[in-house]
């Protein structure tokens, strides 16, 4: 072997991620009784307007 | 990252030196060298990686080299078990020293031995308050999924991540999981996480991570979470049940003196020259993978039965064994390359050839159920150029007549003793053979020149 290749790690050097919107917002429920009740305690009403907010966002795929 | 005869070198960008400064000054990294959680890393030069330009890299780091690199799509469920469960102990470990991991791959943890070890240094990076954690869906798709098909449906996970290097995603997981709807953890990470996943396919993401912090997404919920996800996949467990092989060890055929003569064969065999890596072909309950691991560095010990490959992993692990690494493969759909022009993950083979092959009672089942010609099954294990130890029952050997019985009369005509012997004469130098019972033949070969 010669030089320098492509480690067969394979490493995704190029690829951290993009988590994805839904999969951020789970994780304000994943957490189970513990972690609803941090989000809860704190800012409860905000996270049930940015649900709201999302659901009356008109949705042209689904309505066709 | 690059290898070299060198080593193990890994390129960094200016963003990328930061976060390794900000890990190297926290104590936490001096527990997990210490520890051997974390791959041997230290800075090293620039230059020390040909064909790297300056302005490419801000920094080189250069890594422990490990024995042999293997993939999730070839560990028994205990293993990816144990990988996920290190994965969480690093990010509330990082967590709690301000720092976080910005991704969650199996392919970031390999083994020495059966100790788990976390390779991946360009992952862990300054905290950023406020922000959920951006690995969480790779923790799903490829940890926590895969462990509940093992867990709940009892579905084997290795041909879903040797099929796609991506895992298995949230709506994939939920139209298997849909029916466990009431098992720990399966309404959250899976039917949720796949709902909010497809309700906001199109949504912009920097949006609502602003809103997320706004609402009071804080580090003691992201705790909770790697809390309560430890918790989870802790609780996962893979009822294997009894399997034809799992008590194979107690029940084969033969008796205990042949048992012990064939350990001896084995024995002098592997101590002629020690060897830097053997295969054991079809190593069932690894007790000959112990005895050549006697006189090697590591044994790679591999069988197509995974809860015997789970078991045995688990008593290794428990004595804290380093020597042996136990992996679930088919010899006759061995792991192929795949990804990014199928150089992402490597065969098996390009991960690094034995000295020392064992072959036990093994040809049997690849060239009569496999239906691999027995010239061809030689012609492959010589082209592997490593020392051999085989043993070879004959067509009268009561689990050949077995395998045979279901299949037509005079099929595999090429299973013949003496047909065998022939063949392995041409490609190897048999040093000597014993026979093990009346009906088995033990060989040590040497690879002919």
């Amino acid at each position: 072997m010669s030089g320098t290749q492509l480690s067969i790690l394979g490493d995704a050097v190029l690829a951290y991620l993009d988590p994805g919107t839904g999969s951020m917002l789970v994780q304000l429920l994943v957490g189970g009784v513990a972690a609803v009740g941090v989000a809860a305690k704190l800012y409860w009403h905000r996270i049930l307007r940015l649900f709201r907010i999302r659901k009356t966002e008109p949705e042209p795929d689904r309505e066709r | 990252m690059f290898t070299t005869p060198d080593g193990v070198f890994r390129a960094l960008s200016s963003a990328g030196m930061d976060d390794w400064q900000a890990l190297v000054e926290s104590r936490l990294w001096r527990e997990l060298q210490d520890e051997g959680h974390v791959v041997a890393t230290e800075p090293a030069d620039i230059g020390a990686v040909p064909d790297l330009l300056a302005e490419e890299a801000a920094g080189v780091l250069h890594h422990e080299r490990m024995p042999l690199v293997s993939y999730p799509y070839e560990w028994p469920f205990s293993m990816l078990k144990d990988a996920a469960r290190l994965q969480l102990e690093l990010n509330q470990r990082a967590l709690r020293a301000g720092l976080a991991l910005k991704d969650a791959t199996p392919y970031n943890v390999q083994w020495r031995g059966t100790r788990p070890v976390f390779i991946d240094i360009g992952s862990f990076e300054r905290l950023r308050p406020g922000e959920p954690w951006a690995g969480y869906r790779q923790f799903c798709t490829l940890f926590l999924y895969p462990l509940m098909f093992q867990a709940y449906k009892d579905l084997p996970f290795h041909a879903a991540l040797r099929g796609s290097l991506d895992g298995i995603a949230p709506r994939d997981a939920r139209a298997v999981l849909a029916g466990e709807r009431f098992r720990k953890g399966v309404i959250s990470n899976v039917l949720l996480h796949a709902r909010l996943e497809s309700r906001y396919a199109g949504a912009d993401g920097g949006e609502v991570r602003r809103e997320m912090r706004r609402a009071g997404f804080s580090t003691e919920l992201l705790a909770a979470n790697f809390r309560k996800l430890e918790k989870l996949v802790r609780s996962l467990e893979w009822k294997s049940g009894e399997t034809a092989w799992t008590s194979y060890g107690e029940h084969n055929t033969y008796d205990d003196a042949a048992a012990a003569s064939k350990a001896k064969f084995v024995r002098e065999a592997a101590a002629r020259r020690r060897a830097r890596l053997v295969w054991d072909v079809g190593c069932n309950d690894g007790r000959y993978a112990r005895v050549a691991a006697e006189s090697a560095d590591l044994v790679l010990a591999f069988d197509a039965d995974h809860a015997t490959v789970d078991a045995l992993y688990r008593r290794l692990r428990d004595e804290g064994r380093e020597d042996i690494l136990p992996l679930v493969m088919s010899v006759t759909d061995p792991s192929p390359d795949i990804g990014w022009r199928g150089r992402e993950r490597a065969s098996l083979e390009r991960r690094g050839t034995p000295e020392l092959l064992l072959c036990l009672a093994i040809v049997h089942h690849v060239c009569i159920t496999g239906n691999v010609p027995v010239r061809e099954f030689l012609d492959w294990l010589r082209s592997l150029d490593a020392a051999l130890v085989i043993e070879f029952p004959d067509r009268a050997d009561p689990m050949v007549q077995r395998l045979l019985s279901g299949k037509r009369e005079g099929s595999n005509p090429d299973y013949q003793k003496a047909l065998f012997e022939r063949a392995l004469q041409e490609r190897f130098a048999i040093e000597c053979s014993v026979p093990v019972s009346e009906t088995r033949t033990l060989y040590a070969a040497r690879p002919q020149a």
